[in-house]
């Protein structure tokens, strides 16, 4: 193994998670692909963004890497434990041979994966029991994962002390819905971060929330990345927030990645058209804005179900090439080093 | 006769809800003029009372409302005197409509959408019958950007983006001065938003409606903004044309909400405002913002007057006195 390979935390290739649609609950009636072929590496404490439009598959990709929806191609390894497809089938194999051994499995699984895996989910307000103070929603993964009563309020405390939800005394006996928005997100990554995991994953964790505590949260989260040397995925729809906290940006448009790049890189020399129409749309605060028309494509982005043949982009896509990108579904071609991206011109 | 370009003029107006816990304040004394023809953005953080205030514009109120106050002329009439039924035949959706928060959501299921477009012209005598009805809603489709088929659709049958252009159509139908929009691009994706800015940019120009766009979304608004307005704790601090105000906001809160907000090409220190807005139920009698002011002085303990500052803006705050 290499300098490179052994550094890897999480590594993913060729992904794909398809819900499966049924007709009157029962006949199969096609898929939703909403992954379908996600490729990555991801070093140990390296933070890095994925971009996507809502319905592109973002929060499916977390669930998936999360273990708490089976993929239905390809693998990945995290931490050297290797999860594919092979031995989701396998698992449902023994699930029609004995019930409660696969469900032990399934659920050794997710305690483990819960103690390596932060997790931040998209719904700040949905995430937080209403009938838990602080104490108690911090110390509920401390229990299940058998740390003794005695060293828990220890724990507790250094990590609202981290999330500066302080003095924690003012805190640790409030319930949820005391919390301004602002601290139920903080209290929501105390949590996500108490076991201690290697890697971080955060579902939109300030599209809820104002501007102005949207920074406050977060430089929060750079700096538990930067001071445990976490892996972290950021998942965002809002590019422009990503500069403030990655090195490192995956576009997904529909349930692709499409795009793979260095923050800057990507910023000035945008490569797939999908990413250059993405940041004509993007206002900054100008006045000036409101006296131009922006050429951004028109439509919508494709069904998963019956997604396009071909690249997903091209009926958007201004320089589209027929009989190429309408047929062939674009491999992953790399222009400049570090810089990849799957369309048909870069070939 | 200055008052002919000023399509609206509101003067104190204050809407208070009735709760458990008190008074909410959630509208508490806001005094603004619009500029016919030209867009306003109001921004501000959730729950300062933006959506309150288009409500309480166009009187579409809810039934705990402990106090409802204050003046409105509509060109040039004083519409706060109106009874309801004469503002309903003579105001809403006539002279002023309103595309309110999440209405994308609001749309009648079980009606196709052509007939909810439709409605409104025979509603207000606009039409003599229902294809004359559905040849004008067929116009307004158009100015909107969505193809004319999409009328004998329902709404489940169209995206979000199309369901909200359809929203659109019908507060534009009547041919209204004033449209009020409550963050009408909010829950769409990047590029829909964009278009949909293009669209209000153009029925703006070609039309010469006045908006007013409320929004929390400061980047986006300069999209529309020709005036922008900031509210904070149920009232305006800040009221700018939107030149001056994006590149050099008066008002401390609205330096800071500037501050906080990222930039995709400038590399700027982002900074977030500490605390939180001060409780509706009994907001402070100081300057509201006093509390998370970094530059508060001896004066702040006592409210400010919104303030003519000269050049077209006004500031609530005591160092532009
Ligand atoms: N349990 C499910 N069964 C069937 N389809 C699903 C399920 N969950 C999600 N989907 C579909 O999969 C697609 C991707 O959804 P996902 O929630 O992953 O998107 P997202 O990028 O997180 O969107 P958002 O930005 O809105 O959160 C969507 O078309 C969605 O409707
Ligand atoms: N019918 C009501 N009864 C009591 N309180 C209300 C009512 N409607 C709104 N409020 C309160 O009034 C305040 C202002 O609400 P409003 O909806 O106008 O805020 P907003 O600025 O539009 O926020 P957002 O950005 O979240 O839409 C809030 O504190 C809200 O809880
Ligand atoms: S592959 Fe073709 S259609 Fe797709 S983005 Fe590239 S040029 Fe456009
Ligand atoms: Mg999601
Ligand atoms: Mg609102």
């Amino acid at each position: 193994m290499t300098q490179e390979t052994q550094n890897v935390l999480l590594s993913v290739e060729d992904l794909r998670t398809w819900y499966e649609l049924r007709k009157w609950g029962f006949f199969h009636a096609g898929y939703v692909k909403a992954v379908d072929g996600v490729t990555f590496d991801l070093r140990h404490g390296q933070a890095i963004t994925i971009v996507g439009e809502s319905g592109s598959g973002k929060t499916t990709l977390a669930k998936t890497l999360l273990g708490l929806v089976p993929p239905t191609g390809g693998r990945m390894d995290l931490a050297g434990h290797r999860y594919d497809s092979e031995r989701v089938k396998w698992l449902r194999f023994l699930f029609k041979q004995s019930e409660r051994a696969a469900w032990r499995n399934k659920r050794e699984r997710r305690t483990w994966i819960r103690a390596k895996v932060g997790f931040v989910q998209q719904d700040p307000y949905g995430a937080l029991a209403p009938f838990m103070n602080v104490r108690k929603i911090l110390a509920e993964p401390l229990t299940i994962h058998r740390v003794p009563k005695h060293d828990q309020e220890e724990r507790i405390r250094a990590v609202m002390e981290e999330v500066r939800l302080t003095p924690s005394e003012d805190f640790i006996n409030k319930y949820a819905h005391m919390l301004s928005g602002g601290q139920q997100q903080r209290l929501v990554i105390a949590r996500s971060i108490v076991l201690e995991p290697e890697l971080l994953i955060a579902d939109e964790p300030v599209s809820m929330l104002d501007a102005s505590v949207r920074v406050e949260i977060l430089q929060l989260l750079r700096r538990i990345q930067e001071s445990h040397d976490l892996g972290v995925i950021y998942i965002t729809h809002d590019l422009s927030t990503v500069r403030y906290f990655s090195e490192y940006v995956f576009v997904m448009y529909a349930a692709k990645l499409v795009e793979k790049a260095e923050v800057s890189e990507l910023i000035h020399n945008p490569r797939h058209p999908y990413t250059q129409a993405l940041l004509t749309a993007i206002s900054d605060p100008d006045p000036d804005n409101a006296r131009v028309f922006k050429d951004v494509p028109k439509g919508e982005p494709p069904s998963l179900a019956h997604p396009p043949s071909g690249c997903r982009f091209h009926p958007r896509c201004k320089r589209f090439m027929a009989d190429l990108c309408d047929v062939q579904m674009p491999v992953s071609f790399e222009p400049v080093a570090g810089h990849q991206v799957e369309c048909w011109l870069y070939r | 006769m200055e008052n002919l370009d000023k399509v609206l003029r509101v003067e104190d107006l204050k809407l208070h809800f009735r709760t458990q816990r008190g008074p909410v304040q959630a509208v508490d004394g806001v005094s603004f003029e619009l500029e016919r023809g030209l867009a306003t953005v109001v921004v501000g953080e959730s729950g300062c009372g933006k959506s309150t205030l288009s409500r309480a514009i166009l009187r579409l109120l809810p039934r705990n409302i402990h106090a409802y106050s204050g003046k409105v002329w509509l060109n040039g009439i004083d519409i706060m005197t109106l009874g309801d039924e004469q503002f309903r035949r003579k105001v809403r959706w006539v002279q002023m409509s309103l595309v309110p928060q999440a209405a994308m959501n609001s749309l009648n299921p079980v009606l196709k959408v052509g007939d909810q477009v439709a409605e409104p012209f025979l509603v207000h005598g606009k039409a003599a019958n229902k294809k004359d009805a559905y040849d004008q809603a067929r116009e307004v489709f158009r100015l909107v950007g969505v193809s004319t088929d999409f009328l004998e659709r329902y709404p489940f049958e169209l995206s979000g983006g199309m369901r909200q252009r359809a929203v659109l159509a019908m507060a534009l139908a009547i041919n209204p001065d004033i449209v009020f929009l409550d963050e009408p691009t909010s829950a769409l994706d990047v590029l829909t938003q964009t278009n949909i800015m293009n669209v209000l940019k153009g029925i703006k120009r070609d039309l010469g409606v006045t908006f007013v766009l409320i929004t929390h979304d400061i980047a986006t608004s300069s999209e529309l903004a020709d005036r922008a307005a900031v509210m904070y704790a149920g009232q305006l601090v800040e009221l700018s044309d939107a030149g001056h105000f994006f590149r050099e906001p008066l008002h401390p809160y609205s330096q800071k909400l500037m501050a906080s907000v990222p930039t995709l090409r400038e590399d700027k220190e982002l900074e977030f405002i500490p605390g939180q807005p001060p409780s509706l139920l009994d907001p402070p009698r100081t300057c509201r913002f006093a509390e998370r002011c970094s530059l508060r002085f001896g004066k702040c303990d006592e409210e400010p007057p919104f303030k003519d500052v000269g050049g077209d803006r006004w500031v609530k705050c005591w160092l532009h006195v």
